[in-house]
């Protein structure tokens, strides 16, 4: 089985996992779980094009995250909006917002431009704070629930579910056609993507506005999941959180990155001693990728796999067909 | 190049700069260099290092602009045309040191080098509307082809980071086939590679000229060079000392000066 | 409106030291680390644990405070650095320097408490003081004498000249001898030494708390690009402007628009300068 089937049919089992989940999950806590584990995939696996493939260090994604919470809570709760219209909307806002974020990234390098998002996430930090008839302040908003059948765990959790599973769609189908590998240019080598006429800023903002539409549905599930959400629950060690899953689970991939919000989510929720740790261990994790595998843990599985099946890479030498080149010169002009 | 770009440009058209100067601070690098690369030609670009090369190379494909003079396809000036644009116009390039993307295969990397034809955008191919699948599986059969035709048949699905030396070169090559260009510039090809591997370019170029490519040379080998060019321009100091026939270029005393005498 | 101003140019005099640190780190590694704002917080921490909490003299908690600073800076070297320097992506270093920041500050949240915890006094004083309390001195004074030890220490020093040599240009100084492996971890000791100093010199005016380190960080590097990668100067200039504009700003229109208004004075000056205002156009920020 290629690896490219193997990673299909682990894809197709995980679906149907989750597919079932409210069946067999043991308690009410774990269906919880697994859907906050669905609305942070939402964002993540929007910010998964920026970040993994874009190669964008944008470590301000809790303060999208945070727009389409409040977004969420304010146009379905104290505007009254239906929450499907409500949930539209805070999307297209945090569009808008992902497009502001992602401007400064054409005309700011690396470093400067992870501070810039990372300012960003505080701003929108004060601008909740001080907004209070707006957001409610330090006390916080509650959040309205989405009418039936979705008003029960189980029906909310297909509801997410289903927008996990969009998202991923949507990614899959960008990361393996030419999109994909002029965000893999733009991260690998800026040159070679100006070079075969990437538009190195516009394939950029149409990642970020992308990531910022996934972050305000994400938001928005997310705040109807938590039911009452205050500016501490969007602190911004959770935007460390979102890009930690992504470099673990690997840059380049999505089964990777999904995996790592599993695992990173369940993890301290099972293992208790871990959660005391809390961010101690998502930084101890991501250092020791970072040292050891910077590709990520998706491609240890690779190298693994490779170990097992040796191929020895045979060293042919390059011999030119001619002729075939030369029709294959001729078919198009 | 893109069909659009195609339709702006007369066939025929030839790539040319004339007279560009290009300073960097205090330092002049080109000084009123002109070129010509016409299609169905290739065109040798030769000179000892810091004569300016790969400057000019660069300024024929965007990455610089001219402190002076034009830059010009057919009668479309080009000066201050961005990289990307001159790729849609059918302007290709390799790298003196590779830039290959090391996660990606041989095939995937070749497929990238026919962005100018993809049309369906970023909204298109999330929906999974079937344009982005068409012309993924139109990409992927022109870089099948375009590989086994470079001599890279047998390294389709390896990661681009496992290539050797020449590998990686004719990847460069066949990525940058893969838009269709009218125009490929190459930046030291023969770079590192064995006397059969230079032969092999060799015949690869004539094909590129067969059919109606334009072909700049950029080399240090100088047999090479001679061998294979319908015309030579050789540089020295930022400026052209000598520009003709191979044979002509060869035997001008002032080259032979800068060669021998260096 | 006096007092604002002076804990402005307080606040200021920390994150330029802060982005005095990221200087001399950035001299000989051309990396920004995320780790930097988190040098003053262990000067701050150290120091209140070693005099209010161990009960020991204010110079054992000053070389504690410069110490552990120093120890980390060297751990960051060793850990963050060295090793990811070797390999070819360019980003692999700040997810490094993100990674051991979070366990430092983590770590410490975990030791010491997540409140901030009063600094002991240094200097036998009346908290009447007022403006002349040495909470805001201090620091300011040592933030000066920092940079202007650094101008010294580049100019006047063999040492000092090597350092100046490696950053211009790390591989003529490699062929030329230079040890730079060696002085890069110097660079990364010293740098430790003077943020955890700078650290010590602010617990009165920050407080002892571990949460210090990532807006330190950021702040710090505002000041830094608005003053210019580089120069040492410019990052007593930026620092001492981003301290003023948020006292200022809070006097006018109250305090909760501060990360706001530093991020609007960082925007303004790099979309009109963006190699800062003392920066120099060739070196280009990595």
């Amino acid at each position: 089985m290629s690896p490219e089937h193997r990673r299909l049919g682990l894809a197709a089992l995980l679906a149907l996992g989750a597919a079932t989940l409210p069946f067999w999950a043991a308690d009410q806590y774990q269906l919880h779980l697994a859907t906050l584990i669905a609305a942070y995939w939402v964002l993540i696996g929007g910010l998964n094009l920026v970040v993994g493939y874009a190669g964008q260090l944008s470590i301000g994604h809790v303060g999208l995250l945070s727009i389409g919470a409040y977004g969420f809570a304010i146009l379905a709760g104290k505007a009254g909006l239906h929450p499907a219209l409500a949930v539209a909307a805070s999307g297209a806002l945090c569009g808008i917002a992902g497009l502001l974020l992602g401007l400064p990234s054409l005309r700011l390098p690396g470093f400067y431009f992870a501070m810039a998002t990372m300012a960003v996430a505080l701003i929108v930090g004060e601008v909740v704070l001080a907004q209070g008839e707006l957001t409610g302040g330090g006390v916080g908003l509650p959040v309205p629930g989405f009418p039936a059948p979705f008003d029960s765990p189980a029906g909310f959790y297909w509801l997410t579910a289903a927008a996990a599973a969009a998202v991923t769609w949507l990614t899959w189908n960008v990361a393996r056609r030419m999109q994909g590998r002029g965000l893999i240019a733009i991260r690998d080598s800026v040159v070679t993507a100006q070079a075969v006429g990437v538009p190195v800023l516009g394939a950029k903002l149409r990642a970020f506005v992308f990531s910022g539409v996934c972050a305000g549905v994400g938001g928005s599930l997310f705040a109807a999941l938590q039911s009452y959400i205050t500016p501490d629950t969007f602190h911004f060690e959770l935007s460390l959180f979102f890009f930690v899953c992504i470099i673990i689970g690997g840059r380049g991939g999505i089964l990777g990155p999904f995996l790592g919000v599993v695992v990173l989510t369940a993890l301290p929720e099972l293992v208790s001693p871990l959660a005391k740790l809390g961010n101690f261990f998502y930084g101890l994790l991501l250092l020791a990728v970072v040292l050891v595998v910077p590709e990520g843990i998706g491609r240890v599985f690779e190298l693994v796999a490779a170990r097992l099946k040796p191929r020895p890479v045979e060293s042919v030498p390059v011999q030119p067909d001619l002729p075939r080149l030369a029709r294959a010169l001729r078919s198009n002009r | 190049m893109s069909p659009a770009a195609a339709a702006a440009v007369q066939p025929g058209a030839s790539l040319r700069a004339v007279a560009v100067t290009r300073r960097f601070g205090g330092i002049t690098a080109l000084d009123g260099v002109s070129l010509e690369l016409r299609p169905g030609e290739v065109h040798g670009l030769i000179g000892p290092n810091g004569s300016g090369k790969t400057t000019l190379l660069n300024l024929l494909s965007g990455y610089y602009e001219p402190s002076e003079g034009a830059i010009a396809l057919g009668n479309e000036p080009l000066e201050r045309a961005p990289v990307q644009r001159r790729a849609r116009l059918g302007i290709g390039r390799t790298f003196q040191k590779p830039r290959l993307l090391p996660t990606l295969t041989v095939l995937e990397n070749t497929m990238l080098g026919a962005w100018p034809h993809a049309r369906a955008g970023f909204v298109e191919t999330a929906f999974g509307l079937p344009r982005a699948a068409r012309e993924d599986q139109a990409a992927r059969s022109r870089a099948t082809e375009l590989l086994h035709g470079v001599g890279l048949g047998h390294a389709l699905a390896r990661r681009a980071n496992l290539l050797e030396h020449a590998e990686q070169r004719f990847l460069e090559i066949a990525r940058a086939l893969a838009a269709r260009p009218r125009f490929v510039l190459l930046d030291e090809p023969a770079g590192g590679l064995s006397t059969d591997e230079i032969d092999h370019l060799g015949g690869i170029l004539g094909t590129l000229r067969e059919a109606g490519i334009g072909v700049l040379l950029v080399e240090h080998h100088t047999d090479f060079v001679f061998r294979v060019c319908d015309r030579v321009t050789a540089l020295d100091l930022g400026r052209m000392i000598r520009e003709g026939t191979p044979a002509e270029v060869r035997h001008d005393p002032e080259v032979i000066r800068v060669y021998l005498g260096a | 409106m006096l007092s604002a101003l002076v804990a402005g140019l307080a606040t200021g005099a920390v994150f330029a030291a802060t982005a005095l640190a990221y200087n001399v780190m950035f001299s000989t590694s051309k990396v920004l680390s995320v780790t930097t704002g988190h040098l003053p917080m262990l000067g701050g921490v150290a120091g209140a644990y070693v005099i209010a909490g161990l009960g020991l003299p204010w110079w054992l908690g000053l070389l504690a405070a410069m110490g552990t600073g120093a120890l980390f800076g060297l751990l960051t070297e060793l850990v963050a650095i060295r090793r990811v320097l070797a390999r070819s992506d360019e980003h692999l270093w700040l997810l490094s320097t993100l990674a051991l920041a979070t366990m430092v500050q983590q770590a410490v949240g975990l030791w010491w408490g997540t409140e901030p915890r009063p600094f002991p006094r240094l200097i036998p004083q009346d908290f009447s003081a007022g403006l002349a309390d040495q909470k805001f001195w201090l620091p300011i004074a040592l933030a000066v004498a920092m940079a202007g030890g650094l101008e010294l220490f580049y100019s006047r020093t063999m040492a000092g000249k090597l350092f100046v040599a490696m950053s211009e240009d790390a591989f003529a100084a490699r062929a030329r001898g230079i040890p730079t492996d060696r002085i890069r971890v110097a660079s990364y000791a010293l740098a430790g030494a003077l943020g955890g100093l700078a650290g010590f010199a602010a617990g009165q005016l920050t407080f002892a708390y571990f949460a210090l380190g990532l807006t330190l960080t950021l702040n710090g590097f505002i000041a830094l690009a608005v003053g210019g990668l580089g120069s040492n100067v410019g990052a007593l200039i930026g620092g001492f402007a981003l301290g003023l504009l948020n006292a200022l700003a809070s006097y006018w229109f109250g305090g909760e628009y501060q990360q706001t208004i530093a991020v609007g004075l960082l925007m303004v000056v790099l979309l009109v300068k963006p190699e800062g205002l003392l920066g120099s156009k060739q070196v280009r920020p990595v």
